[in-house]
């Protein structure tokens, strides 16, 4: 499946809806053994507010290597290439870790200073 | 009901804005009509106009008024709020010409597409600060979207949204404030996952790339919009509920605010020229 990502969101790619509704896409295309591209050419403005629902969402349901495998990218430039590496960096985290881990750790991150 | 508006000059005073809040803390709620004297407020900056638009605008979602008392106004108050876009919120005539001041947007639901042009048309347009990079205004327009989108993910606000800012043309900077009268960061935080922790420690929570969220990834917004500005050479302040946190080049400190601002308000400065 290749999906040019401006022709089905806009050039405004930051609403955590649009998001969900690609990660639907892109998940039913996984689940039945496609491989999925998604361009971004024309994309104008890319968030993490968009991409974690449309790209993190993806590791609950598809281990690490079947998503590097069958889920590639186009038309990203330094900057957005850098946000998405980060977003799919962080959802690899918090799907691996263990329950409750991540938050010990950040609760004790926190509480290193008084206010 | 009338308050008198304390300045708000962050270069004077950096507690200027507790000030404010102080002074306007019996006004978020209160059901009379509400009248700003500005007679003792010899400077307004971006910050304590964001505030004031914010007031006004969650006052009228409840139908309640909201006045300045423009006899009481400074003259340059009054001409940077007329040039700022604020002043027509509160009944004066703006001015047909912003100046340095990069003018008020409020965003009632999210507007990408007017996010966009405002800020290509106010803040990149040129004239008074140097051209910036394609990269520069690229990651700008992308941390102002992370923000402003985070409004109406997480705060809940019934003014939505709103951008004040200024240009600095003799040292090439320019400041945006984005305001809402939301839950708040700080409460979110609180409220969602970590109550024992301060305002202030549920604010650097959040700018340390975690998330509210309980089951999804997410919080990296504010840690990216900390690594952009740090990078440029900038600094940020996240105001928040009773908490403060400020990022210079100097490093980051941590305040407890005496009033509360019911909702958040992020400032960041940046340099118009890449480091």
């Amino acid at each position: 499946m290749w999906v040019r990502v401006s022709e089905v969101f806009g050039v405004y790619c930051v609403d955590p809806a649009d998001g969900h509704r690609l990660c639907a896409q892109v998940a039913d295309a996984l689940g039945k053994g496609e491989s999925v591209r998604l361009d971004f050419s024309g994309v104008q403005v890319l968030t993490s507010s968009f991409l974690n629902p449309a790209l993190g969402c993806l590791y609950a349901g598809f281990p690490p290597d079947v998503l590097s495998d069958r889920l590639t990218f186009e038309g990203l430039d330094t900057i957005d290439r850098a946000l998405v590496e980060d977003v799919l960096a962080t959802a690899m985290r918090f799907y691996q870790a263990p329950p409750g881990q991540q938050e010990q750790l950040l609760h004790a991150t926190s509480n290193q200073f008084e206010c | 009901m009338r308050i008198p508006v304390p300045p708000v000059n962050l270069y004077r005073d950096t507690q200027a804005v507790n000030g404010l809040l102080d002074a306007l803390t019996p006004a978020w709620n209160c059901p009379d009509a509400l009248v700003l004297d500005l007679s003792e407020c010899s400077f307004l900056s971006a910050e304590g106009a964001a505030i004031l638009t914010t007031l006004k605008l969650c006052r009228e979602r409840r139908g309640r008024t909201t006045e300045i008392d423009w006899h009481t106004a400074p003259g340059q108050v009054s001409s940077h709020l007329a040039r700022c876009q604020v002043a027509g919120q509160f009944g004066k005539t703006n001015s047909a010409r912003c100046g340095t001041a990069v003018p008020l947007l409020n965003q009632p639901c999210l507007d990408p597409r007017a996010l966009g042009e405002y800020l290509t048309g106010q803040v990149f347009a040129g004239g008074y600060l140097p051209a910036m990079s394609d990269d520069l205004t690229k990651q700008t327009r992308q941390a102002l979207f992370e923000v402003v989108s985070n409004i109406f993910d997480h705060a809940e606000s019934p003014c939505g949204g709103l951008i004040i800012g200024q240009l600095y043309p003799n040292v090439k900077q320019f400041q945006l404030c984005v305001c809402d009268g939301g839950v708040g960061l700080a409460r979110r935080v609180q409220d969602s996952r970590m109550p024992s922790l301060s305002a202030c420690q549920a604010i650097q929570w959040a700018i340390e790339g975690n998330s509210t969220r309980q089951n999804q990834p997410g919080g990296l917004g504010l840690k990216r919009l900390r690594q952009f500005v740090q990078a440029n050479g900038g600094a940020f302040r996240i105001y928040a509920n009773d908490g403060c946190l400020a990022e210079t080049t100097n490093g980051l400190t941590r305040w407890r605010l005496s009033a509360e601002l019911p909702g958040t308000l992020i400032e960041i400065r940046l340099n118009a020229l890449d480091k």
